[in-house]
């Protein structure tokens, strides 16, 4: 369980995030799609601690993360995000390899040499695993990238769930592949132990999907999330929107959507 | 960090433009005293003394009398290494005061090397007669020393009676090449080292400075040399022969617009002859004194 | 692992080739030495004997020296070479480029220039000194200018421009020194900037010895995380890297073994741009393999360097900075053209 309690984060005076609070359950993969603009972003990172909130606590199964140590945090949670951009180029294996960083000391074991090839192979990169990083097409290294995350975060952890985040990471992709790693992702997320939340730029590509099972109405600046969960078919999915105005109601929200659709 | 790298092309061009010069063969060892001596100015005159027959070796910048070339040359007088030097098995190294760098002088002090400098200093005729009687002294040819004394006094007399003839003083301006800086340099009146020598030698020739600023200044502006209107430009050999001709001389900053140039009274003139007091100092005054004054 | 043993297998042979090339720096120079009387040297000044020929003294005290330098002012700046391009994420940094070379350079300069006026004297310890802290001294204001307060990450991409920055200051300041020195005094200052090795004892090897384990051991202990800086400062951050703690350390480490060699030698250039990228063309951009690597070829580039500088005039001395140049630039350039690593 993730939850975000008063999250506060300003820019100068202006607020970017203001006074959110919000849960993510488990088992499921938690959208949060809007506006340009209106925090979706800045609130990922800080949810991913990649970023620090002026005001607010984050928790990750009730433990407050401010004070872990960047390693501790590194085996329960990973983040995809946009495109990456890799110094030097090295073989497909160790770039995924890096995935696994946190859980050795100086050299992989056994169990991380497994995982790199189990994630690979999930994501349809084994068969290039030898080759140079920098030979692949702009697809071929986002689903490189997409392995080495989800490395991290593979095995299950002993009394403790995994945290996924993703932020926008369908650059690149074709439609193709999109939804390949959309149906992937949720397919991961639908593990009880991992909590799974991403931005996601395109609408539609959520829509897709055609899981939307709630709606909420979510005002990033004030009030924070309502959730109220709804029986639908599929228990999979649940789609935050964010909007900058300070009053949109759920009716309203839901049109927009339906119009959208 | 680049024109350290501009400047380490140059350099080895320079090097290996005296080129034969390193791969000579060591002299017969078998005579008594292996010699080292660097500094131009010794060397010349050690050879004037006819007391060459023991040097071992000599520096880069030593190229006067033409036949010191024959020698092994340890390198830059301000780049020197111990084990070079050391590898012509010297039983003395003659130097100037002004070798380098610091670290290989503290290492031959180290392996106490026998180490030689003189007392007088050639920075003046006087003071060249004294260096050449205390070389004399030293290297037993103390009658040479003499002689070569007598010949500056003599020169020096002819050259100040040939002075008297002339009733004007043309304003003479001095260009020499700073290989280590890889710049022209007109020279000015006083300041120490090389740039004074100029001068005297200059004013002894019955000529006057055009410039009255001691030391050396670059030849960055043109406004240096042409508000000093020189009636004559002396550039040393190894700045003129870059250029190729007195005409390309004028290119240089500030130079077509002096008398100097406009009545083609540029000369090239040996570093040797005007930048340092040697025992042809006499001669170089009188060789001087026409040149200016045709 | 087959990318382990290969790693293995590659660190054997660049340490067999350091090996053969300190032996014949050791024998050759402006005088070569034969195996005997290196023997008799050696053995000689282990029994304490005060009767050892000229030779055998410029063997102890001028030769062995030297060679021993040369590894270890080619190892730190070969090392500091992979750590800035691991740092910077560009291949095109050098050691130099935070300030280091020339805050060194600098002052060295002000040593030449002013040395006499200011009666501190500590004899052959006075250039070093100055230069170290000149080199640090630069160093400190590249940091504390390119450091921003957001979150304590200075960017990357404001450190190598305030480095630009302040190296052309420090450039221009060495300029200024030679043009109002005496002519003797200007040309030291070039010669100091060309590098050289010709002052080599065992003070030195000393100094740079320690400078050199001081540097080399945390840097292969952070050479883990340095490879997760590879895909960027937040995705390291991401995989559990206190990125801002790394930066500190490896700076540090590369200002000490830089400063410290620098002082020593004068400016060396290339070795530090030319050392990681032979090796990463080799054996790709791995940093456990890459910075012990560089220390082994860093210090036989130099060796080579330095022998050649020795030789091909004896017994005069070639500036090493021109042999750096010229051995590494054809190398460099050539495996460029091989394979495409870049990324």
């Amino acid at each position: 369980m993730l939850s975000a309690n008063n999250l506060t984060f300003r820019v100068g005076t202006r607020a970017l995030v203001e006074d959110v609070t919000a849960s993510f359950e488990p088992g499921r993969l938690h959208l949060i799609v809007g506006a340009n603009g209106a925090g979706k972003s800045t609130l990922i990172k800080l949810l991913t601690r990649l970023m620090r909130p002026h005001a607010g606590t984050i928790e990750y199964d009730g433990a407050n993360i401010g004070g872990w140590s960047e390693r501790e945090l590194a085996r329960r949670r990973a983040v995809l995000s946009q495109a990456v951009e890799v110094a030097f180029s090295m073989p497909v294996r160790e770039l995924v390899m890096m995935g696994r960083y946190p859980h050795f000391g100086a050299r992989p074991g056994a169990s991380d040499l497994h995982i790199c090839e189990e994630v690979m192979r999930y994501f349809e990169v084994d068969a290039m695993a030898d080759r140079s990083y920098g030979t692949l097409s702009g697809g071929e290294k986002q689903r490189v990238q997409f392995a080495r995350v989800l490395a991290q975060i593979w095995r299950p952890i002993e009394g403790a769930a995994r945290y996924l985040f993703l932020d926008e990471p369908l650059t690149f992709l074709d439609i193709r592949h999109q939804i390949d790693f959309m149906n992937k992702v949720r397919s991961f997320a639908s593990q009880p132990d991992v909590v799974a939340v991403g931005v996601v730029h395109d609408l539609s590509l959520a829509a897709r999907l055609l899981m939307i099972s709630v709606c909420l109405c979510i005002n990033i600046k004030k009030h924070g999330w309502r959730c109220s969960p709804s029986r639908s078919k599929s228990n999979s999915l649940t789609l935050f929107i964010a909007s900058n105005q300070p009053s949109t109601t759920l009716p309203e929200s839901l049109q927009a959507i339906s119009d959208y659709l | 960090m680049i024109r350290a790298q501009i400047t380490s092309i140059l350099v080895p061009v320079c090097l290996l433009a005296g080129c034969g010069r390193f791969q000579n063969q060591q002299a017969a060892a078998g005579a008594e005293q292996r010699i080292i001596c660097i500094g131009q100015a010794y060397n010349e005159m050690i050879y004037a003394l006819g007391a060459q027959a023991n040097l071992a070796g000599v520096d880069y910048s030593s190229t006067y009398p033409p036949e010191i070339k024959k020698l092994p040359t340890v390198g830059y007088h301000r780049a020197l290494s111990a084990e070079g030097i050391l590898s012509l098995k010297p039983t003395l190294i003659i130097h100037d005061n002004n070798i380098g760098p610091e670290n290989v002088v503290r290492q031959l002090q180290a392996l106490n090397i026998p180490m030689k400098t003189f007392q007088a200093k050639g920075d003046s005729v006087e003071g060249e007669k004294a260096l050449l009687r205390e070389m004399g002294a030293f290297f037993h040819k103390e009658q040479r020393a003499e002689e070569l004394s007598a010949k500056i006094d003599r020169d020096m007399a002819a050259a100040a009676e040939t002075v008297k003839k002339y009733k004007d003083a043309p304003r003479v301006a001095v260009v020499h090449f700073g290989r280590a800086s890889n710049v022209y340099l007109i020279v000015g009146n006083g300041g120490g080292g090389d740039a004074s020598t100029a001068g005297k030698m200059v004013e002894l020739a019955g000529g006057k400075m055009a410039i009255q600023k001691p030391g050396m200044q670059r030849m960055a502006s043109p406004e240096i040399i042409a508000e000093s209107n020189p009636q004559v430009i002396l550039m040393t050999e190894y700045g003129f022969d870059r250029l190729g001709t007195a005409e390309q001389a004028k290119t240089l900053p500030g130079v077509a617009e002096t008398d100097a140039a406009k009545n083609n009274r540029i000369y090239r003139v040996s570093e040797h002859e005007l930048m340092y007091f040697g025992p042809d100092t006499g001669e170089n005054i009188l060789k001087l004194a026409k040149l200016i004054h045709q | 692992m087959k990318g382990r043993r290969a790693d293995q297998f590659w660190l054997l042979v660049l340490f067999v080739l350091m090996i053969v090339t300190t032996v014949a720096s050791i024998r050759y120079g402006a005088i070569d030495f034969s195996s005997h009387d290196m023997a008799a040297a050696v053995s000689g000044k282990l029994a304490g004997s005060n009767d050892l020929t000229l030779d055998q003294r410029i063997f102890i005290q001028l030769r062995v020296p030297r060679a021993i330098l040369c590894l270890l002012v080619g190892a730190c700046l070969g090392v500091g070479g992979t750590l800035m391009q691991a740092l910077f994420r560009n291949p095109i940094v050098e050691p130099g480029l935070v300030g280091t070379s020339s805050g060194a350079a600098f002052g060295a300069a002000l040593f030449y220039v002013f040395g006499a006026l200011l009666k501190l004297n500590l004899g052959g310890w006075t250039l070093p000194l100055a230069a170290c802290a000149g080199g640090v001294v630069s160093t400190y204001i590249v940091f504390a200018l390119a450091h921003t307060k957001h979150e304590g990450r200075s960017s990357i991409l404001r450190l190598l421009l305030t480095g630009l920055a302040i190296n052309a200051l420090f450039m221009s300041g060495i300029g200024f020194l030679s043009y109002v020195a005496r002519d003797p005094q200007a040309r030291s200052i070039i010669y100091w900037n060309l590098g050289t090795l010709s002052g080599a004892d065992w003070n030195a090897v000393l100094v740079v010895g320690a400078a050199t384990v001081l540097g080399l051991v945390p840097a292969i202990a952070y050479a883990k995380p340095l490879n997760a800086l590879m895909i960027g400062e937040e995705e390291a951050v991401a995989l559990g890297v206190n990125v801002v703690r790394l930066k500190w350390i490896i700076l540090t480490i590369n200002v000490m073994m830089v400063a410290v060699a620098t002082a020593f030698t004068g400016v060396i250039s290339f070795v530090g741009l030319i050392v990681p990228h032979i090796l990463r063309i080799l054996r790709g951009p791995d940093n456990r393999f890459l910075i012990l690597g560089s220390a082994l070829l860093g210090g036989t580039l130099l060796s080579v360097a330095d022998l050649i500088a020795r030789v091909s005039l004896r017994p005069a001395e070639l500036p090493i900075g021109i042999v750096t140049a010229v051995v590494g630039v054809p190398i460099f350039v050539s495996l460029l053209r091989t394979r495409e690593y870049l990324s």
